[in-house]
Parts: C-alpha cells; sequence; structure tokens
C-alpha cells in the first residue's frame, strides 16, 4: 500500500507541478515566466508552497508590474517562506508560512515566529499571524503588533477572539483612537480580564474565554 | 537652522494626533537625527553647521508628550542649544467635537549671550470627520528675550484632510508678541510611496507689524534604508518666529535619522510627518464604501461584499489566478463571490464601478510589491 501511495505520489506530484506552472501561460512575457518557473521549481525542491509564489506572480501581473520587479517579488516571498519555516518548523502548514511571511513583510522578526510557535506550539499559527500583519497595517508599530499578538496569545486567546481583537482595534481606530494605543487598550484589557478570571473572579465585561489548562 | 519649522510641526503634529492617530498608550518612541546643513540667517553671511537633534514622545490616547532638543555647531564655533517641551491632552469626545488643551516650553541660547525662553498655553476646539478636521482656538503665554519678557496672545485654526495616498492641511495663525503683531497661512502636505516619504510646506506672512512679510516653504524626504535607519534630505526657508526668538533664514540638510528602538516603517513615517493624519500611513487604496465579509453558506466560505450606490463589483485575487470577476448581486447592496473560498490567507483587491482597484473596510490592509495596496483575508 505504501509502495502504491508512493508510486501516485511520484506520478502526481509532476502533474500538480505543472498545473501550477502552467497558471503563468499567457499571464507573463516569455522570459519573466522562465524566471518565476525557476524561482518556483527551486522553491519546491527545497519543499516550499509554490502556489504562493504562483500567485504572487499573478497578482504583479495583473497590477501591471514589470518582468523584473515580479521575479523579484517572487524571489522575496521564496525567501520570506524559507525563514518563516526555519522559525516555524518543518510542520509549518502553507497557510502558516503565508501568514508568516506576510509577518516577517509587515515588519515581524524570525524570533517573533519562533516564541509564537513555541507559546501556541499545536495551535495554527495562522490567524495569529495574520492579526500581526494586519495590525501593522492599520499603523501599530511592528514592535507592539507582535508584543501584542504574544500577550494575547499568553491569555488563552482563540482564534475568534483574535479575529475579534482584530476588527475592535479597526473600529477603535476609525473612530480615532490612535493605532498603537487602540492595540495597547485592547491588550491591556483582555491582559486584566485573564488576570481577573486566573484569581477566580469574573471580568466586569464580556463573558469569560476560554483558557489554556 | 530649521527650528521653527520643527517647533511648528511638533506644536501641530501634538494637536493633530492625539485628536486622530498617533503612537500607542505605553509607547514612547525617541529618535536621534544627526545632520550636516548649510544655512543662511538674513543678515548673516551663509554657514555650514552640524547638528545633534534628540528628540522622545510619550502618546496615550487622550494625552502626548514630546521634548525635542537640538545641538548646533557652526563654522564659526559658536554653537545653538534649543530645546521644547510641549504638552496636550484632549476631552472625551463630545459628539464630533473634542476640546484640547496644550501647552508649550521652549529655551534657546546662541553663542551664550543671545537667550530667548517662552511658555504658551492653548485651547482648541476641534470637530472631526470621516477624514477631515478642522480646529480653532486662542493661545496665550510668555516670551522673554533680551529686551525683557513680554505678553504673547494669538489665535490659530487650521484644517486638515487626508486621502489615499498621503494627507494635506492648511492652517491660519495670528499672534502679538510685544510690539509685534503678524499672521501666518500655511499649507502643508504629506506623500509617501514605499520607503519614500515626502512632505512639503509652503506659507506666507500676510500680516505684520514688525515681523517682517514674505512667502516661505520647505520640503523634506526621509528615506528608510533600515529599521531604524532613515536618510534625511530638507530644504527651503523660512520666516522670523517671535516667540520662539529664530530669525528668518534658509537651509538646506542632509543627515540620517535613528531610531534606537527596532521601530517599523510606520514609526519612522510617523517622526516625520505626523502633524496632518497620521492615521493614513498604511491606508492607501481604501475602499471605504464597501465593506468585505467571510461569510458561511451551505458548507462554504463565500466572499460577501457590502456597498451601497455601487453597479459593478469585480473583484481579483488569489483565488480567481488574479483575474478579474463580476460578482453577483443579491439584492439590498449585497454582493457574492459565487465560489467558495479554500482556506488559509487569500490577497484580493476590489474595484467599483470600474474604478480603481482597492481594499474595502473588513479586510487586512497590506502594501504589495508593485506599488499599491492589497487586501488580506485569513479563511478559517
Amino acid at each position: 500500500m505504501l509502495m502504491l501511495a508512493a508510486a501516485l505520489g511520484g506520478l502526481v506530484a509532476p502533474a500538480v507541478a505543472r498545473a501550477q506552472t502552467e497558471r503563468l501561460a499567457g499571464r507573463l512575457d516569455e522570459r519573466t515566466r522562465a524566471a518565476v518557473t525557476a524561482l518556483v521549481d527551486s522553491a519546491r525542491a527545497a519543499g516550499l508552497p509554490a502556489d504562493p509564489l504562483v500567485n504572487k506572480a499573478l497578482e504583479g501581473a495583473s497590477k501591471g508590474a514589470d518582468g523584473a520587479r515580479i521575479a523579484a517579488a517572487v524571489r522575496a516571498l521564496a525567501g520570506d517562506l524559507a525563514r518563516t519555516r526555519a522559525a516555524l518548523g518543518r510542520t509549518a502548514t502553507e497557510a502558516e508560512l503565508v501568514a508568516g511571511a506576510a509577518a516577517l513583510r509587515a515588519g515581524a522578526t524570525p524570533a517573533f515566529l519562533e516564541r509564537l510557535r513555541g507559546d501556541y506550539p499545536r495551535e495554527p499559527l495562522v490567524v495569529p499571524l495574520a492579526v500581526m500583519a494586519d495590525l501593522v497595517a492599520r499603523g501599530v508599530p511592528a514592535d507592539t503588533a507582535a508584543r501584542s499578538v504574544l500577550a494575547l496569545v499568553r491569555t488563552g486567546m482563540r482564534e475568534a477572539e483574535l479575529v475579534a481583537f482584530r476588527q475592535s482595534v479597526e473600529r477603535d481606530v476609525a473612530l480615532g483612537a490612535p493605532a498603537g494605543a487602540a492595540a495597547a487598550v485592547r491588550v491591556n484589557a483582555a491582559e486584566r480580564d485573564f488576570a481577573t478570571t486566573q484569581a477566580g473572579q469574573q471580568p466586569s465585561s464580556a463573558p469569560p474565554r476560554p483558557r489554556k489548562p | 537652522m530649521r527650528q521653527r519649522g520643527a517647533h511648528r510641526l511638533l506644536t501641530l503634529s501634538i494637536a493633530c494626533a492625539a485628536a486622530w492617530a498617533a503612537p500607542c498608550a505605553a509607547q514612547v518612541e525617541a529618535g536621534l537625527d544627526a545632520a550636516a546643513s548649510l544655512v543662511k540667517y538674513d543678515g548673516y553671511l551663509s554657514s555650514g553647521a552640524a547638528a545633534l537633534t534628540p528628540s522622545v514622545t510619550w502618546q496615550s490616547p487622550r494625552t502626548a508628550l514630546a521634548a525635542r532638543g537640538t545641538f548646533l555647531v557652526f563654522e564659526s564655533g559658536n554653537t545653538n542649544l534649543q530645546g521644547l517641551l510641549t504638552a496636550s491632552a484632549f476631552s472625551a469626545p463630545l459628539g464630533r467635537l473634542r476640546v484640547e488643551a496644550a501647552a508649550e516650553a521652549g529655551a534657546s541660547a546662541y553663542a551664550g549671550f543671545a537667550r530667548f525662553a517662552h511658555s504658551l498655553g492653548q485651547v482648541r476646539v476641534h470637530l472631526l470627520g470621516g477624514r477631515w478636521g478642522v480646529w480653532t482656538g486662542p493661545v496665550a503665554g510668555r516670551v522673554s528675550r533680551g529686551d525683557g519678557a513680554h505678553g504673547a496672545w494669538g489665535v490659530s485654526a487650521g484644517w486638515w484632510a487626508r486621502g489615499p495616498a498621503g494627507a494635506l492641511g492648511a492652517a491660519w495663525t495670528r499672534v502679538a508678541v510685544g510690539d509685534t503683531v503678524y499672521s501666518d497661512l500655511e499649507g502643508r502636505v504629506r506623500w509617501r510611496r514605499g520607503v519614500l516619504d515626502i512632505e512639503g510646506a509652503a506659507g506666507a506672512r500676510v500680516a505684520s507689524r514688525g515681523g517682517g512679510t514674505g512667502a516661505y516653504g520647505d520640503v523634506s524626504a526621509a528615506v528608510r534604508l533600515a529599521d531604524g535607519l532613515a536618510l534625511i534630505l530638507a530644504g527651503g526657508n523660512y520666516p522670523s518666529d517671535p516667540v520662539r526668538g529664530s530669525i528668518s533664514g534658509r537651509f538646506v540638510t542632509a543627515g540620517v535619522r535613528l531610531t534606537p528602538r527596532p521601530s517599523p516603517r510606520a514609526a519612522l513615517v510617523r517622526q516625520v510627518a505626523l502633524s496632518l493624519a497620521p492615521g493614513t500611513i498604511e491606508n492607501p487604496a481604501r475602499l471605504d464604501r464597501a465593506r468585505v465579509a467571510i461569510e458561511r453558506l451551505d458548507g462554504l466560505s463565500v466572499l460577501v461584499v457590502r456597498v451601497s450606490g455601487a453597479r459593478r463589483v469585480e473583484v481579483k485575487g488569489d483565488f480567481t489566478d488574479w483575474q478579474p470577476i463580476v460578482l453577483a448581486a443579491s439584492g439590498d447592496g449585497r454582493y457574492q463571490y459565487a465560489l467558495g473560498l479554500p482556506p488559509g490567507v487569500l490577497r484580493f483587491n476590489l474595484r467599483l464601478d470600474g474604478g480603481p482597484w482597492g481594499v474595502p473596510l473588513g479586510a487586512g490592509f497590506a502594501t504589495d510589491e508593485f506599488g499599491g495596496g492589497v487586501g488580506v483575508l485569513v479563511v478559517l
């Protein structure tokens, strides 16, 4: 059975690879396509996901970027994916790698990714990483955003709550709060609630959240 | 050198920053500018100068404190030492209004004998809209200089607005210091793209008794070289400032800005020009008319856009191979991408009625590598 699976895998993998790079046909000029295909092949050989790289090239083509810029963007993303995998480990999913690469691009450090993985060893990291990148995009300094996400993770926040946190910050900013302050205030509130529940009391507002044991 | 401009910028920045957006509650930002300048004060020969300008700001949602100093050494060996402290506090929102109380104190000494000091208090009423604000209010204080101490008073009014790639604003001030009375009109604009941040100002002293008249303007550019390091280039001219004791002049400056904490681009940009509307820093290509959400329908994750008054809504992204797809309208301003979305991090852009591609509310925003912005969705 294992041999059959391996044999099927050997047949399927080239087909998948072909399908991925065929998405570039007609979207890039020959020179750029060759350059991007080489980058994609080399990333795939290193065990990195190819789809995000193809998507990046297609995004560049869609936005009218020139070939050199597209190739540079794909190369940079491949580098970020590799750095993310080094920080998160080989078990990181494609979505985590993409989210981690976005976080690195936003200003996160590999050390942040490592700490996040250390604090959240078995949970998916896609949402925390995406929230970190999003906070930066909203004007929160990257180090503040990273500290905020780490603090929230330590309070046992789950994905839905992290998404709600992001929305709260977005709303606060829209209402006029400084981005960094909005994040800090929301994190402080979450930590206060966490400390309150740890002490055996209920927080004054919002129902108690599920906590890590 | 450019201290008057810096004072003006700093004062304005504290006011607008606390009203609208700036660094965070528990956050202190510090920086150090090291620059070489060529200055030409009116009535003096041009001279080279080296300057060190440390600064630190502390900001919370309603309060802001800032301190800035400058140590200048001219070719002659003479030195100029300047310091400025500003503080600002805002009331809770009163509808769309906020009231600000601000204070400023500063001092300068040139070559150990010309000394100036000032302290000002100010109250401002701000009216804030979604992407704009106006303010007005009086200012009063005391100015101390070589010929003794004088009362200072004035009034100012201003307006600012932010757009997809930057912000602009205008202010009018009328100030009386002892026998000197003057009115300035000034416009300021900032524009940012990638690692480049540019700010320009143009103004005129439109009426004056003892303060001179004429036009002035300056432009500054900050180019981020690495995290915590930026190249600063600036030049222009400025009028005299009877309150803070600077005389009119011209300058060109080149230098570097160090931000000791490993601060991201956003902090750097704020440092350069947070006076107008720092909340705009990461908001190019926002489509504020539209809001996107992921909804679960029949077990699928579906992209739904809500927008009023649009005839055609298109999306392109990772899930369409970055080919534009027209969304199906389902009434009441609701548009939907018919196919289910795969789990993961998806990037996309949206377009309304054939307009520019942008990022709607509800999505994460990221700058792309191609000179624009891209929306980010996480599908669980």
